[in-house]
């Protein structure tokens, strides 16, 4: 972890379950083993190092990104871009990064039919005023933002989202 | 700062690190510098509940468990339970009790990954540590690598076992109506038993680590016990005939604020006792108790807020099933002054005792003569209509509720996530803990990692409460003034 000669390697997680993480976490000692032998430089879910970290990188400087999950916001598609410059080898892996997985699911759906399924429709749901999550709202503080809620779900490998089925 | 004439000023802390999801803290200050409010936004939001419709039931076991591949058995397995009420079957004991064994299996696992990667690093490495040492890694320098081996390797043992019976630790193919896929052999029970046996041992030492670590240390038993970090709620958990906590089955049982039974009910029931309360800055839901009603974000016994997770179910319990996790159970009480304990940060102890719990009860049912029984599935004959199935996951009590057709397709899916049930409580410990630690003169990395500390304690997965899709951001706290302008920024890392 600190500065040194041994190859760098980062492992980065888009819009991932956490599975494709835990199946890094499940190398075990061999993890160990693997923080000998390489320096790994960027990994948010288990070490506080971030993004100004990896921009701080020479370009190719990584011998490899290992990034999981889909890229369903423009931060991730941000992270994506930046490890590909970064790193000498990108390796997606996993099925949300490589074909979408079943967050790609959402391609299949408006993002109005999944507001009201979650927040109007579910029999447990508390809400007579029809409220959903907005991207600014105020509260007696000030305003909040939200991310605008995207359906739009593509691969760590591709730029463009699928054409939803409509 | 120089002219702060309105209350505008705000700081942000995007993304919240080690927990599993995503989350943002927005804090506003008032004309002195100190925090007004802080709120916990959760950005992003999945959409399962959608994807479900129109898809066959007895997918939803590996639909739902990529909520989250953290703790999927959590949901595999509420899943299970939700068909078995649908198709209104019962499994045979020996596939009840395999599947109790899994599920303990995961109750270790997943408690020392909290332990060892997530949250326990700002115990023991401590706090104030360097952003660079509270990890893993900081964890392993600190107790020696032989140690750190040891814990890594009893983890990752467990998740074997769990892989050899189900198929995979991530994302199990293994529940399903009725029972399970395949049933015991006498070498996974063996394996089993050996796992359990360094799993007790495992969850020992990390209470004694705990003990000396926080306990032999005034300064963390004073964090521990900060009215900064305790809020006074009601407490849910699943719990066995005799009111011990149970992971996998049981009724419902909530206590008020003294401690004393306010509800117990079958999962059946969950719609009369709980719903859910919308905000329009969050994709987070927030559960409250119906009996005593949505009044915002207050606790108290008038407010319908309610927690979950290990100090909960200890909370909501009478004592643990299990000798030894009963000893570490009266040591806790006695220790904090008696039940309930409203401390949250009393949750990385309260873990540690339910990991005891979960490792003695996989031994005592790899001892059960009867897990070897062959027959593991009851078939299934009827249409189903409608089930709901309850389990307590890592992080507090999950329900999943279908609604199919004549086709056996889903038509309405609900799921209510243990995260998202704490998440009242949990935006109320955030604000506390900002209130009482941030001031905009002297804001600093370890003043925010505090008040993460107030969320990592539940150990909240909120890629699970929102069905979201995590994602990490670089931390960068900004400080605006009145016109929206940046006056300062803390970059982290
Ligand atoms: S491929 Fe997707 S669903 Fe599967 S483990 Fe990875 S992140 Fe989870």
């Amino acid at each position: 972890m600190t500065a040194t000669t041994k190859t760098k390697i980062g492992f980065y997680w888009s819009a991932s379950c956490g599975g494709c993480e835990e199946a890094v976490v499940d190398l075990g000692v061999d993890l160990l083993a693997l923080v000998e032998l390489v320096d790994v430089v960027f990994w948010p879910v288990a070490l506080d190092f971030k993004r100004t970290d990896v921009e701080a990188l020479a370009d190719g400087e990584l011998a490899a990104a290992f990034l999981n999950g889909a890229v369903r916001t423009s931060e991730q598609a941000e992270m994506v871009e930046l490890l590909r410059r970064k790193a000498a080898a990108v390796v997606a892996f996993g099925s949300c990064a490589t074909s979408g997985g079943v967050p790609g699911l959402a391609n299949l759906l408006e993002r109005d039919a999944i507001l009201d399924a979650v927040y109007r429709e579910a029999p447990s749901v508390d809400n007579d005023a029809g409220t959903v999550p907005r991207a600014e709202c105020r509260v007696p503080e000030g305003t909040l933002r939200l991310p605008e809620f995207d359906a739009d779900v593509r691969t760590t490998t591709c730029r463009a989202a699928p054409r939803r089925r409509h | 700062m120089t002219s702060p004439r309105t209350s505008t000023r705000e700081i942000v802390i995007d993304p919240l690190t080690r927990l599993e999801g995503h989350g943002r803290v927005h804090m506003f200050l008032d004309e002195a510098g100190a925090v007004d409010r802080a709120y916990l936004q959760i950005p992003e939001l999945r959409g399962f509940e959608k994807f479900a419709q129109g898809r066959r039931s007895e997918d939803m076991p590996q639909i739902t468990s990529r909520i989250c591949g953290v703790c999927p058995m959590a949901h595999h397995m509420a899943s299970a339970k939700t068909l078995d009420a649908l198709y209104a079957v019962e499994p045979p004991p020996a596939a009840r009790k395999i599947r109790e064994l899994i599920y303990s299996a995961l109750m270790v696992e997943d408690h020392a990954l909290h332990f060892l990667f997530l949250g326990g690093p700002d115990f023991i490495v401590g706090p104030d540590a360097a952003a660079a040492k509270r990890n893993i890694l900081g964890v392993v320098d600190l107790v020696g690598l032989d140690i750190g081996k040891e814990v890594i390797g009893v983890r990752k043992q467990l998740r074997d076992f769990v892989a050899a019976v189900t198929g995979k630790a991530i994302h199990p193919v293994f529940g399903l109506p009725g029972g399970i896929s395949r049933g015991l052999t006498r070498e996974l029970q063996s394996a089993a038993a050996a796992a359990a046996e360094r799993a007790v041992a495992f969850a020992l030492f990390a209470l004694d680590a705990f003990r000396t670590t926080v306990l032999g240390n005034p300064a963390y038993v004073d964090l521990v016990t900060a009215e900064a970090y305790t809020h006074r709620t009601y407490y849910m958990g699943l719990v066995d005939a005799a009111n011990r906590p149970n992971f996998y089955d049981g009724e419902v049982r909530v206590v008020d604020l003294q401690g004393a039974e306010f509800l117990r009910f079958p999962a059946a029931a969950y719609l009369d006792q709980v719903a859910e309360h919308v905000e329009p800055w969050t994709y987070m839901k927030f559960t409250f108790l119906k009996a005593v009603g949505w009044r915002g974000f207050t606790d108290g016994a008038d407010s319908g807020v309610f927690s979950l997770a290990p100090l909960a179910r200890i909370n909501a319990a009478d004592g643990m099933a299990t000798p030894r996790a009963q000893e570490a159970y009266e040591e806790l009480v006695a220790t904090l002054g008696g039940k309930p304990v409203h401390h949250t940060l009393a949750n990385h102890w309260a873990r540690l005792v339910e990991m005891l719990y979960a490792a003695e009860r996989m031994a005592e049912l790899a001892a059960d003569p009867e897990i070897l029984g062959p027959d593991v599935r009851t078939i299934p004959t009827g249409i189903p209509t409608e089930g709901i199935g309850v389990v307590e996951a890592p992080r507090g009590t999950l329900f999943h509720h279908y609604r199919t057709d004549e086709r056996k397709l889903i038509t309405s899916a609900n799921l209510i996530v243990a995260t998202q049930n704490n998440a009242a409580r949990i935006a109320l410990s955030v604000d506390k803990a900002a209130r009482a630690l941030i001031r905009a003169d002297s804001v600093d990395e370890g003043a925010l990692n505090q008040v993460e500390m107030a969320y990592r304690a539940y150990d909240p997965c909120f890629g699970c409460a929102t069905h979201s899709l995590p994602g990490t951001m670089p931390l960068v706290v900004e400080v605006r003034d009145a016109g929206g302008a940046v006056v300062r920024e803390i970059r982290r890392g």
